[in-house]
């Protein structure tokens, strides 16, 4: 099982690798791009977000393609925007995928299926980012026989899913959300502006002033609603782990557990893998779930994070189904 | 361009309640009369699975309407159940074509049904944001419209407004549908409104169990939602945050049908 992290540059490769992270992904910015399809253009999920996720120019990519593979890791680039326009597509095969075919990249993050037409005459690996929304193994199935070989799953499915679409399409390989971030809509169906000068709708909406309409009257039903209210916008995924499922996700077979955050800070990402490669241990040393649970470690900040499940990626672990 | 009314996401009441479709058409005030309608839900599986338990063939069959069911995509739980489901109301004879929303329902019902299949507003994924005017007033290209060949056999497509100048050319053979007046921007699997009865532990699994919470609230946000502070109507109706999108230059495309959403006019009723 892999530890797969974003990769900005800001930290050595090696101390990724020695915290015990052998997987990395990463995207680009480019200038002529943005310049030839204008600038709520995408390349990859995080544009929007310019150098601060993506800050590498497309030379510096390979480059550090070249420094993982180097290293003994596995470099994914993303091209995972929402979509993309054949003119977008004949572009990326013109000006990227000749450089990432020779830059022997593990794979491309993707999203969509077309592209994927274009990234196989390459003979690139594809790999399904979770803006493909694969939320059942028929979604699943699809996309294997159109060529994308390893499945992120989106983080807004249960534990026993997962469990149904590994086994449904044994032959794919599995990555799963494990630390960091979680989100409260889709990844693939969230289409607002993920923007620096407007950041991602939930949390516009989570700050945004409401009014609800409703014909519920009673003092009751309105404390409910407040109070569903409050904890969705106050407490839920604020920093989300996925640290309690990882026995039964090893028991799943999943390839990879994602560390996500292409914005956040590399000493923390080193932090979250290294309590992931301690227990991942713990898991290995445990002779069923009940050990694990019982012998695991928690994030530093357990006493906030751990509160109800409402940091969790697969709550149904320690609260139920 | 002739226009449909929409009753998905918004039957369900009605039909626990018994108001007919004619009924329905007859509250939703449309512009013009509407030549169809369309039925289930584009965005939420639960919604889906309580309304097809409920909806009879006798009760379809009081509009003379043709009748377009669309299908939500269903997670893995709800897989088997939810084609089950959709296989017993395509049986129904006013149904005459089916939207779906994700490729494997596509792959699935292309060798399951002789109906005529859609591909629904979930396969058009251009961003779309009434936070930026800048980019809400600018021309755009549907994207996957370069690449339709990708679906062998769909008889139209639906998409919303990404932009309130949407460039399009006619196509072949193949029925274009623009939802109006919304446009979605943001749908996902945790349902905020099926949680509000749920233990905190409970709160905001994806998919989870409901009892329609969704029919008796909706949430409204006030005040400026854009970039130029200037009002807009954005609202959270079931699993989907919704704009009021300018439809001023719907009349210049080649459209064959307006999807009209009464949301205002349906929803809440008692």
């Amino acid at each position: 099982m892999n530890i797969l992290v974003p990769f900005k540059g800001q930290a050595k490769i090696e101390d990724f690798i020695n915290a015990g992270a052998k997987e990395f992904y990463l995207g680009f910015y480019d200038e002529n791009f943005t310049d030839k399809f204008g600038k709520y253009t995408d390349l990859n999920r995080m544009s929007g977000f310019s150098k601060r996720a993506n800050p590498f120019t497309f030379k510096e990519c390979i480059e550090s393609i070249n420094k993982i593979n180097n290293s003994g890791g596995s470099a994914f680039l993303t091209l995972n925007s929402s979509a993309y326009s054949q003119p977008i597509i004949n572009y990326i095969k013109e000006n990227y995928l000749p450089g990432l075919k020779d830059s022997k990249v593990s794979g491309i993050i993707t999203s969509d299926l077309h592209l994927a037409r274009a990234i196989r005459e390459f003979d690139i690996p594809i790999v399904a980012s979770t803006i493909c929304g694969i939320y059942n193994s028929d979604i699943a199935k699809a996309y294997f026989n159109n060529g994308f070989h390893r499945i992120i799953v989106p983080r807004d499915l249960s534990l026993n899913e997962i469990k149904e679409i590994t086994e449904e399409l044994p032959e794919a390989e599995y990555e799963v959300f494990f630390m960091r971030n979680g989100c409260v809509f889709s990844d693939c169906y969230c289409l607002g502006m993920h923007r620096r000068e407007c950041g991602a709708t939930c949390y516009f909406i989570k700050h945004h002033p409401r009014r609800f309409v409703t014909n519920k009257v009673s003092f009751e039903d309105r404390q409910e609603i407040d109070l569903n209210n409050k904890i969705y916008n106050e407490t839920f995924h604020k920093e989300t782990c996925g640290l309690c499922a990882l026995y039964r996700l090893m028991d799943y077979n999943i390839g990879s557990l994602k560390i996500v955050g292409r914005s956040d800070n590399p000493s923390e990402i080193i932090r979250d893998i290294k309590l992931i490669n301690t227990n991942i241990e713990i898991a290995q040393q445990s002779s069923d779930e009940e050990e694990y649970l019982k012998n695991m470690k928690f994030p530093d900040n357990r006493s906030t994070k751990c509160i109800s499940g409402l940091s969790c990626y697969y709550p149904e672990v320690r609260f139920g189904a | 361009m002739k226009y449909c009314l929409n009753l998905c996401d918004l039957l369900y009441p009605s039909v626990v309640n018994n108001y007919s479709i004619n009924e329905l058409i007859r509250k939703a005030d449309l512009e013009n009369d509407p030549i169809r309608i369309y039925l289930g839900s584009s965005f939420c599986s639960q919604y889906f699975k309580h309304l097809g338990y409920f909806l009879r063939d006798d009760f379809i069959k009081s509009t003379s309407l043709p009748i377009t069911l669309t299908v939500p995509i269903f997670s893995q739980k709800d897989l088997k159940t939810g084609k089950n489901l959709v296989l017993k109301l395509l049986s129904y004879e006013a149904i005459d074509e089916i939207t779906v929303n994700d490729i494997g329902m596509f792959d699935f019902l292309k060798n399951s049904t002789d109906k005529k299949i859609n591909l629904g507003r979930l396969f058009f994924k251009d961003t779309r944001d009434v936070r930026i005017p800048e980019y809400n007033n600018q021309k755009k290209r549907i994207s996957l419209l370069d690449n339709l060949d990708f679906y062998k056999g769909i008889s139209g497509i639906e998409f919303d407004l990404i932009t309130q100048n949407l460039e399009i050319e006619p196509l072949e053979k193949i029925t274009v549908s623009v939802h109006t007046p919304y446009t979605y921007q943001t749908t996902g699997n945790i349902c905020k409104f099926a949680s509000i009865k749920k233990e905190v532990s409970q709160k905001f699994r994806p998919n989870s169990n409901c009892t329609m919470e969704c029919k008796h609230l909706h949430e409204f946000y006030l005040e400026s939602f854009t970039m130029d502070e200037n009002l807009n109507e954005v609202f959270r109706f079931g699993r989907a945050v919704y704009f009021l999108q300018n439809t001023e230059n719907l009349e210049n495309l080649p459209v064959d049908r307006n999807i009209v959403f009464p949301l205002k006019e349906l929803s809440l009723l008692d």
